[in-house]
């Protein structure tokens, strides 16, 4: 899945939150709008995964997130008490501060991973299924562990090598952009690294997704 | 029968070791270590296939493969991106992961074919005739092409033809919806029978109905779902014999 998100702010902060957010986190796929009125247009310019808006809880605000009526999870960061009831079936509603948790929850929440695959040519084997997921989660939380250590370490043999055996993972667990990305690292990042980079954190972005999605359903 | 896994990928040993004791083949020999496999390529055990995969760190299978192993070698990769060169080093398959059990079936099956006696419980997916006849084995008559299979005249459905591939004195006929044939011929004997319009040879083991290519890569072609190498001089003739939007 392309994660990609669209962020609504309040006002022009000189110190946006979602530039905190992301800034020591995962390098996530996003732009920012400035008040509800600028979503339905951004929307119309590109696709989003997730949208998240920061809101006051004025009752403008809030009935215009009743009237959106788009297939997006909403998460509704609001800094009042009163009750929102936004009729959106994907929204989640939290109170400030939104931390990298919240916000890593609310995007695993979508399924990136499908295990149609594993379970067809495991021909229904539940301990064939439950022994292959296994040495998936210990592969990708070593992958989370190491990738960003080479990457500091501008070990990119070694992120090459991690790039290539994720490459079948990927296509069994039917993440086809990750999969994609992942072929297209594993040829091109010793020749093209900076231009890789970027594309080696998505991948640890959605190794990550993957991964809670795994383990919750291991 | 008995094989050996070269592998960096833990993952896709155990996946392997799975497909492999369902089927009853006995492991005698896993490798993690590619340049250690390389080292004991003359002193493995004996075995009648080795898997190989094709990108591991310090010494690639194709180091190995150039070391002619004495087994036959069942090749391993992510992608599709080295079949053409791997078939050149006379593999039996090439199996991309990661792959169903039907699949590594038609490939223990290619293994079996080139290995005599050997004890695979699993119903074989090529329909092998007990003996195979010794005169004209491909007739052709008012438009339709009929094979001889023990004796027996069977009509070919040539729309239902995927792809034709040499194997020794004999000819493998993978169809769509039916089962596969081998039929004591030759591809050249095969090419001259079969629809001209339809059907063209990509490799010198491989014609193909082009009506079931699925798609083209540098240098394989999908057709429906076989991947198959085409030949670096027949590229541009099945280009042009398809119709190409550029």
């Amino acid at each position: 899945m392309a994660i990609n998100i669209l962020f609504v702010e309040n006002e022009r902060l000189p110190e946006l939150q979602v530039g905190k957010l992301l800034c020591n986190s995962r390098f996530v796929n996003h732009s920012v709008v400035f008040g509800l009125e600028e979503v339905s247009e951004a929307l119309l310019k590109q696709s989003y995964s997730h949208i998240v808006c920061n809101i006051t809880c004025s009752k403008s605000q809030l009935s215009y997130l009743n009237s959106i009526n788009i297939d997006i999870p909403l998460l509704v960061i609001c800094n009042s008490d009163s009750e929102i009831d936004v009729t959106n079936v994907n929204s989640l509603i939290i109170k400030e501060p939104l931390s990298y948790k919240v916000l890593f929850d609310f995007i695993a929440k979508k399924p990136i991973i499908s295990g149609a695959t594993l379970e067809e040519y495991a021909m229904g084997d539940q301990d064939f299924i439950d022994q292959m997921k296994q040495l998936i989660i210990e592969e990708f939380e070593d992958n989370l562990a190491k990738i960003p250590l080479y990457l500091t370490n501008k070990n990119f043999k070694a992120v090459k090598s991690n790039m290539h055996q994720l490459i079948g993972k990927f296509a069994m667990l039917e993440m086809e952009e990750a999969h994609q990305l992942s072929k297209r690292i594993d040829t091109n990042i010793l020749k093209d690294t900076d231009k890789e980079i970027l594309n080696v954190h998505h991948v640890l972005f959605d190794v990550e997704i993957a991964l809670s999605q795994l383990k919750c359903s291991a | 029968m008995k094989c050996i896994i070269i592998d960096d990928d833990q993952f896709y040993i155990d996946f392997l070791s799975k497909y492999c004791e369902k089927v009853k083949i006995k492991i005698v020999g896993v490798y993690q270590n590619s340049v250690l496999a390389f080292q004991e390529l003359d002193n493995m055990p004996e075995c009648d296939v080795i898997f190989l995969d094709i990108n591991m760190p310090d010494i690639s299978g194709f180091d190995i493969l150039n070391n002619k192993p004495r087994t036959q070698v069942v090749i391993l990769s992510a992608d599709d991106s080295n079949a053409v060169k791997a078939f050149d080093h006379n593999v039996v398959d090439y199996l991309q992961k990661p792959f169903p059990f039907d699949r590594f079936m038609r490939a223990i099956n290619r293994v079996k074919e080139n290995v005599p006696k050997v004890n695979i419980i699993e119903k074989p997916i090529v329909a092998v005739p007990k003996s195979y006849p010794t005169r004209e084995k491909v007739i052709e008559k008012d438009g339709a092409v009929f094979v001889n299979i023990n004796k027996k005249l069977i009509k070919l459905d040539v729309n239902d033809v995927v792809l034709v591939e040499a194997k020794g004195d004999y000819v493998l006929i993978k169809r769509a919806n039916s089962e596969n044939l081998i039929v004591h011929s030759t591809l050249k004997r095969m090419k001259e029978k079969l629809p001209e319009d339809s059907f063209l040879q990509v490799h010198r083991s491989f014609i193909v109905n082009l009506k079931k290519i699925v798609d083209i890569e540098e240098s394989t072609v999908v057709v429906n779902r076989e991947v198959v190498p085409i030949s670096r001089g027949n590229r541009a003739t099945l280009l042009s014999r398809l119709n190409v939007v550029n």
